[in-house]
């Protein structure tokens, strides 16, 4: 229960489906997600990764097993701020969170129940305009903006809570190649530039390549985890029905063809070094 | 006789008012029976504004539409049209509201006046269709579907009207990879055996350049290409159009070729790429 991480300890959650009927979601989990990691969660449609998201910022609560948040249990209703102050949470459609009609009224919206002065709110919002590179449209309305301007904005708004965790809920499934490759880009450098702890689910595995570790949940449960390279190469990744990143199926290919490449490559860039080094 | 000919297409959101957007701007394009054709763009650059004109929800502001010799624009065929083209919207699976699948699939069906034996056929014949078995799931609520499930029920709900066309907005957004799969199969097959003229919007330029016959390719309103995968992806700028990034095996054949090494950038499968480097790599460690 070490302060600066998320905890889970076996924990189980069940949803009732009917009146004699339970699913299970999520089934005796446990897992340690540390301060400055930036973690990719990938699985099925089902495989309860929405639920493990709701979980660690106390939107639901397990049904078995405890959940800590920086040594603080969500089953303590009356942390249940603090914890969301730690957990900022950005969801698939940004549409369903955004509550002001100007960009910066949106991002000032949660600092200002926070009960921070304006001076503070102002700073705040600087910031985490800056941070996500929305600072030129401050001024607009959300709704004119694009799909990934909009998640964007959304993520500033997260971020004005000075969060130490982000969890993304498929934040990129309603974006174009290029607003998804910025907003992977971003959130790369507020990990690495702010310390801020990403979650990344997502149904891509080209968006969570970079990530430091990335879990594999299937039917509740964690099915693999391990660092992206680990996790491809891995027989059952493929045999549960997951397709790695186009690049490391070339490498599998071109190895089977009889070339020795190197199976650590699982990016363009590596690829083309490797291949220009040869 | 192209199924589906749009020329010079014309359409402004909010005409007159200060967010008044030109949606579309002089786009000309045909889609022949039996065509697969792909629209990829940016966010915001025209494509669902484009589809919703194939049946008629929009109406041209400058220009034409003309659905199987019909002209759009006329109101009292707006019917006809309904049931030649069959829309399927993004997260059509929001769009379920009957108690069970089978009422949801023979919606269409029953407001065609159908008598209750045809219903039935259309519907079973619908859900087959996409891989559904009616006897298993015509009983059930939608609700206690998977995702993938309720979008295939959507899909099949769209197909028991029986569209010569059908048309699809990002059909696999959202979905885990069986479930695009599945959906990518199931398009592709209605197109080889059913002969159903297919038009499918998508942000995956890889999806398109494996099933798709001609590409179209919108920014800001405008049609700036057509043409085969190939041909699409040798217009000169086309990878440099905000929104579109190649699929990652050819951003590595471009990457190799700036880098001065010999390869082929004319290609656009991935089994293509592979011979590519393949050959490539025999080259350098033949030396």
């Amino acid at each position: 229960m070490a302060a600066g991480s998320i905890e889970l300890i076996n924990v189980t959650k069940e949803y009732a489906t009917g009146r004699s009927h339970k699913k299970c979601a999520l089934d005796n989990i446990t897992l340690t997600i540390n301060q400055g990691e930036f973690v990719g969660l990938v699985g099925m449609n089902g495989s309860g990764k929405s639920t493990l998201a709701r979980l660690i910022n106390g939107l639901i609560l397990p049904t078995a097993g405890k959940v800590f948040v920086n040594g603080i249990d969500t089953a303590d209703r009356k942390s249940i701020i603090e914890i969301r102050r730690h957990v900022g949470m950005v969801f698939q459609n940004p549409d369903n969170q955004i509550v002001s009609p100007i960009v910066e009224e949106d991002v000032a919206f949660g600092p200002e129940n926070l009960g921070c002065y304006a001076d503070e709110v102002k700073e705040r919002i600087d910031w985490a305009l800056q941070a996500t590179g929305m600072d030129e449209l401050r001024h607009h309305a959300p709704y004119l903006l694009s799909g990934g301007q909009k998640q964007k904005v959304a993520i500033a708004a997260a971020l004005s809570m000075r969060p130490d965790y982000l969890i993304l809920d498929e934040p990129t499934s309603m974006l174009d190649p290029g607003g998804k490759y910025d907003l992977i880009e971003n959130l790369k450098m507020l990990n690495e530039k702010y310390g801020i702890t990403v979650m990344l689910i997502s149904h891509h595995m080209e968006d969570v390549v970079h990530a430091d570790r990335l879990i594999v949940l299937d039917q509740g449960q964690i099915y693999l985890e391990g660092t992206p390279r680990e996790v491809f190469s891995s027989e059952n990744f493929f045999s549960a029905g997951f397709k790695p990143p186009g690049i490391v199926q070339l490498v599998s290919n071109l190895r089977k063809r009889g070339h020795m490449i190197d199976e650590n490559i699982i990016t363009v860039q590596q690829m083309v070094e490797y291949i220009c080094r040869l | 006789m192209p199924v589906i000919e749009v020329k010079d297409l014309s359409y402004t959101y909010c005409p007159g008012a200060p967010y008044e957007k030109k949606a579309l701007d002089g786009v000309t394009l045909s889609v022949k029976r039996g065509e697969f054709m792909g629209i990829v763009g940016a966010n915001g650059s025209g494509k669902s504004t484009l589809i919703q004109h194939f049946n008629g929800l929009l109406c041209p502001d400058g220009g034409k539409v003309i659905i199987c010799g019909q002209d759009t624009s006329v109101k009292q065929r707006r019917d006809e049209l309904w049931k030649k083209v069959g829309l399927v919207f993004q997260y059509p699976e929001q769009q379920l509201f009957e108690a069970t699948v089978f009422e949801d699939v023979s919606y269409g069906p029953r407001n065609l006046g159908l008598g209750p034996r045809e219903i039935r056929i259309r519907t079973e014949d619908a859900l087959k269709k996409v891989g559904l078995e009616p006897e298993s799931i015509a009983d059930l609520p939608p609700i206690c579907l998977s995702g993938g499930l309720r979008r295939r029920v959507a899909i099949a709900g769209v197909l028991a009207m029986q569209p010569e066309v059908l048309v699809l907005d990002e059909p696999t957004a959202g979905l885990d990879p069986l479930g695009r799969d599945m959906i990518l199969n199931l398009i592709k097959k209605l197109q080889q055996e059913d002969r159903t003229t297919i038009v499918m919007v998508s942000h995956s330029l890889r999806e398109l350049l494996t099933l798709a016959d001609r590409i179209a390719v919108l920014e800001n309103g405008k049609l700036v290409a057509t043409g085969s995968p190939k041909e699409v992806l040798h217009q000169k700028d086309f990878l440099a159009l905000p929104g579109i990034i190649m699929p990652d095996y050819l951003q590595l054949i471009h990457a190799l070729a700036g880098r001065g090494k010999k390869v082929n950038t004319g290609i656009s499968a991935m089994a293509e790429a592979e011979l590519e480097i393949d050959r490539l790599l025999k080259e350098i460690c033949g030396k």
